[in-house]
């Protein structure tokens, strides 16, 4: 702790940031967002400002400018060098000059080049982005510090350069600058509710047009120590799938969107033992500092789920890992009752205390086992992904994508997205993330459902006419999203998309239709270009890693990388952003300048360093009075003073409804009625004990390795259901007391999930396949017996009138 | 002194590197700054030869954290030119178990290129082992010898 606070500057040199504002608007999964960062230069002599910053991976960097002496400046996209170059003449010249580099695809280094003495400058980066969504949920997120990462030590130099020296900015414990945003949500009509979970928001209604919301932070400025996440929950799901069609002088573009839901899961379910057998799973746990208290207990109980969900006759493993790692079973084991009770034992004793992130390792021993001939093998890693040799970790993954599907769960304030995303999209699978204090179990369990899902195969897109489609592979999971571009000739008109895939060998194929995507609301052909970019980028490092030979095609794929990227105006691993101000000769500045790298904060709860909880006491830089405490919660006055209240109070979970505005500013209140409405969400206060989370993943986990469920008459009682009645049908039941019993148990348990826990289907559903399939099988001979009715109409009437009786 | 002969383009030309990373070298005090102040200075024979030397460590292998120390410690024996066959100074032994270090590196707290493992198995008690004999002995004759540690610590040696 003291020792990493040691290298950090200790702040003496003023910094020239003095503070970032970020505006967008989101609409659907679309976002648009402008970071500007203003500089001053409040010493006696020019400097060179250097500010390295995170975006996220996922955006298309797509803008960049600079505002100077009321100027505004634009940018062009320049290959590296050439870029580099024209920066470094201008200063040689006296001029002004503004350089964007990119690292990482979201790490990202800006150079202010000679900024006078007083002067001050604002650089503006615009982006565009699909944003993740699950269900109705649609989330974006964005990063406002790069933690120190982890890089093994033969980690190669960058061009001469060591790679610690590109992807690191300076460390402070404290910095003069913050942030504000200013996020308008689009369609506010569609929305039922905006939540952040890592900062208290202020929402005013109606600006503008009318039909939008305006997201701020409930203090204004908020210190850049943690990710900005918003979550925007849709009241209905859009269409399943459709492709948008964007024309312009350099063709028809198209996106395609479409999602595989539950309802298409085909869920005649197969003999239990067929199913299981082609099944291998392996649970990879990050036990570094960082995942020290709630985190840590979640995904335990997350993985324990998930675990007693496994199907008999499939083969699993457990690894965790920090700087060491530790795997459960030497090579995977069969699932069965004394395998799961060995497991549930080890992972109980699971602890966040195994220091740094080392990821390489542990995923080079879970590779080095050899998956038997038709298993399909699936990876799921919960991690921070604090490490910098994303490369290397994406070309295991990638090299082993033919017979291993990879899952990834970034964790944190501030996780590595590119690793996170790339690992996932190089494994053929899907990411999540989770901000501290956001429930672990729903989200795992999702990924968990993709794992054990039928796997997706030979995906082919028919665009209706010759294309260049990006990404060349799109991946098909369950519940997720897929997104595709293509350019097709300008003259194709397709009316209809086809999708065709393999579905465990089984031929399926998709019709979508095809519409205008009307005034420009998707930005279609940056989004191919980006898309179009990355795989390139991608194909190249698993091509020709080190490979200097292999010259005259690197040559082609610079090129192609290159003018694509200068054709659309866009930033990526070979091109950088570039903007010249040109001075009068009286301006010029001529002698030597001052380098001055801005100083960030490290991330919080970083390894541990400082846990939450620990900074909520927060404030914003020197000189600036300490921004309201993130203990704020509830409501805010119309003044838009936050109100506060006692940590843990449940309303401050709550979502904004904004169906029923009018009537709901009581005193609990979740909102307050009027012309401007607000509402500070509480952020670090994870669900008090006690909530529906918890009662699901209670009941969960009772699971038996058969798929059935014994309840003790306090499990009965929880649900309101009167253990003697459960005995007395037990008794009037065929068979077996005991087994009959379990029977009547397990139908319960089903009847409940459906009835009290319909919202969260997605994070149940597949986790109690195996006990519907052994209900199933043990109910057979039954028939209607019980009061006449079959077991499952039974149970749903038993789970009913329990849930009256609560009400009344 | 040289006098100086070159605008940065052609010492770019000259030494094969970009000019961010000759620029970088610079800033980083392994290369003089130019003659004249400023970004239109000239470069002499001494920048040329002193890229050259970085670029000719780094095709033997050498990582720039490795140079750095190799420079210093030339600058420090005497402006000793780096001979063919270095042997390695005392500084360029790496930290205890740096192969597996704690904490991500931090800027500013690199260790050099590993030649030397240096493991303190106990208070005055160290274990060095080059990366060549860690080669020849293998993993489970490398971990044997620091198992050593345990042992020590076990029989009452106490450490950290």
């Amino acid at each position: 702790m003291s020792d990493v606070f040691g290298l950090i500057s200790n702040g003496t040199n003023p910094v020239p940031l003095q503070g970032v504002c970020v505006s967008g608007s989101i609409l659907g999964r679309g976002a648009r967002v402008k970071v500007a960062q203003r500089f001053r230069n409040e010493e006696a002599d020019a400097l060179e400002a250097v500010y390295r910053f995170p975006l996220p991976e996922s955006a298309a960097v797509c803008g960049f400018a600079a505002m100077v002496g009321g100027r505004r400046i634009s940018g062009s996209v320049e290959e590296q060098d050439k870029a580099f170059e024209l920066y470094d003449d201008a200063l040689a010249r006296g001029d002004g000059a503004f350089l964007l580099d990119q690292e990482r695809p979201n790490i990202f280094t800006l150079s202010v080049g000679s900024l006078p003495a007083g002067a001050e400058a604002v650089v503006e980066i615009e982006y565009v982005a699909l944003l993740d969504q699950r269900c109705r949920e649609v989330r974006f997120s964005l990063p406002t510090t790069i933690s120190p990462r982890y890089l093994p030590a033969d980690t190669p130099d960058e061009d001469g350069i060591p790679a610690s020296h590109r992807i690191h900015p300076e460390y402070a414990a404290s910095v003069p600058y913050g942030l504000s945003v200013e996020i308008a949500v689009r369609g506010a009509s569609c929305v039922e509710s905006v939540e952040s979970p890592s900062h208290p928001i202020n929402i005013t209604m109606g600006q503008g047009n009318g039909d939008e919301l305006t997201v701020r932070f409930a203090s204004d400025v908020a210190r850049m120590d943690r990710d900005f996440v918003l979550t925007v929950t849709q009241r209905a799901k859009e269409a399943a799938g459709r492709v948008w069609r964007s024309v312009d002088e350099r063709g028809t573009w198209l996106q395609l969107d479409m999602a595989l839901d539950e309802a298409d899961e085909p869920e005649s379910a197969p003999a239990p033992s067929s199913h299981g057998s082609g099944r291998e799973v392996i649970f990879v746990l990050d036990c570094s500092g960082s995942m020290q208290g709630d985190s840590i207990s979640q995904a335990r109980r997350a993985l324990e789920v998930c675990l007693r969900a496994l199907e008999k006759g499939s083969r699993f493993n457990v690894v965790r890992f920090g700087n060491t790692f530790q795997s459960l079973f030497p090579q995977p084991r069969e699932y069965g009752e004394k395998t799961l009770g060995e497991a549930l034992g080890w992972l109980r004793a699971v602890d966040a205390d195994l220091g740094g992130t080392e990821v390489l390792q542990p995923l080079q021993h879970v590779y080095g086992a050899a998956v038997p001939k038709g298993v399909s093998r699936s990876v799921l890693l919960l991690t921070d992904g604090q490490v910098g040799n994303e490369a290397e970790v994406v070309e295991l993954v990638r090299s082993h994508v033919a017979g291993t599907r990879f899952f990834c769960v970034g964790i944190g304030a501030g996780p590595n997205d590119h690793l996170v995303r790339g690992l996932a999209r190089a494994g053929g699978g899907a990411a999540a993330f989770i901000f501290p204090g956001e429930r672990i179990e729903p989200r795992v369990l999702s990924l968990f459902r993709q794992a054990v899902s039928p796997r997706i195969s030979k995906l082919q897109i028919d665009w209706g006419g010759a294309d260049e489609q990006a990404p060349l592979e799109p991946i098909l999971l369950l519940g997720e999203p897929m997104s595709a571009w293509a350019r097709v000739p300008r003259g194709a008109a397709p009316a209809g998309v086809t999708v065709k895939a393999e579905v465990e060998g089984k031929a399926e194929a998709w019709q979508l239709p095809v519409v205008d995507a009307g005034s420009g609301q998707l930005p279609i052909p940056t989004l191919w270009a980006r898309e179009r970019i990355r795989g390139l980028e991608e194909a190249h490092q698993a091509g020709g890693r080190g490979s200097r030979q292999a010259r005259p095609k690197a040559e082609t794929w610079r090129q192609e990388v290159i003018a694509l990227a200068r054709e659309f105006g866009l930033s990526c691993s070979l091109t950088s952003w570039i903007a010249i101000e040109e001075r009068e000769e009286k301006d010029r500045q001529t002698g030597e300048l001052v380098l001055r790298k801005v100083p960030v904060l490290v991330t919080l709860g970083w390894h541990g360093m400082e846990r939450f909880g620990a900074a909520l006491s927060s404030y914003v830089g020197a000189g600036t009075a300490p921004s309201a405490p993130v203990t704020t919660l509830g409501l805010a006055p119309a003044d838009g003073r936050p109100v506060r209240g006692a940590p843990g109070e449940r309303s401050s979970q709550e979502p904004l409804y904004l169906g029923r505005p009018t009537r709901s500013a009581s005193a609990s209140g979740k909102i307050i009625a009027g012309q401007s409405l607000r509402f500070s969400a509480e952020a670090f206060q994870p669900d008090a004990g006690g909530t529906d989370t918890d009662l699901l993943m209670s009941v969960l986990s009772l699971q038996r390795v058969d798929g059935g469920f014994d309840l003790t008459t306090g499990d009965l009682k929880r649900f309101g259901i009167s253990a003697s009645a459960i005995a007395r049908a037990a008794a009037s039941a065929p068979g077996d007391r005991a087994e009959a019993l379990r029977v009547l148990h397990t139908a319960l348990v089903l009847a409940l999930l459906e009835a009290r826990f319909a919202d969260a289907r997605e994070t149940w559903f597949s986790t109690v396949k195996k006990s519907r399939a052994w209900l199933k099988k043990a109910s057979a001979d039954w028939g209607p017996v019980l009061e006449g009715k079959t077991v499952a109409r039974w149970a749903k009437a038993v789970v009913v009138s329990a849930a009256s009786a609560r009400m009344i | 002194m040289d006098q100086g002969q070159y605008l940065i383009d052609e010492l770019c030309r000259l030494s094969g590197f970009s000019r961010r990373t000759v620029r970088y070298y610079v800033q980083e005090g392994l290369v003089n700054p130019p003659a004249a102040r400023g970004r239109g200075g000239y470069y002499s024979e001494v920048h040329v030869r002193q890229l050259a030397r970085i670029r000719e460590l780094q095709e033997r292998g050498y990582r720039l954290e490795a140079i750095r120390g190799l420079l210093a410690g030339a600058e420090n024996l005497g402006k000793r030119e780096v001979p063919g066959s270095w042997s390695p100074p005392f500084a360029e032994i790496r930290g205890p178990e740096a192969a597996t270090p704690a904490a991500p590196e931090l800027p500013g707290l690199q260790y050099p290129r590993a030649l030397w493992s240096r493991i303190a198995l106990a208070p005055g008690v160290e274990l060095h082992i080059s990366a060549e004999a860690e080669q020849r002995l293998g993993p489970a004759t490398v971990a044997a010898l620091k198992s050593l540690r345990s042992i020590i610590q076990k029989e009452g040696g106490s450490n950290e």
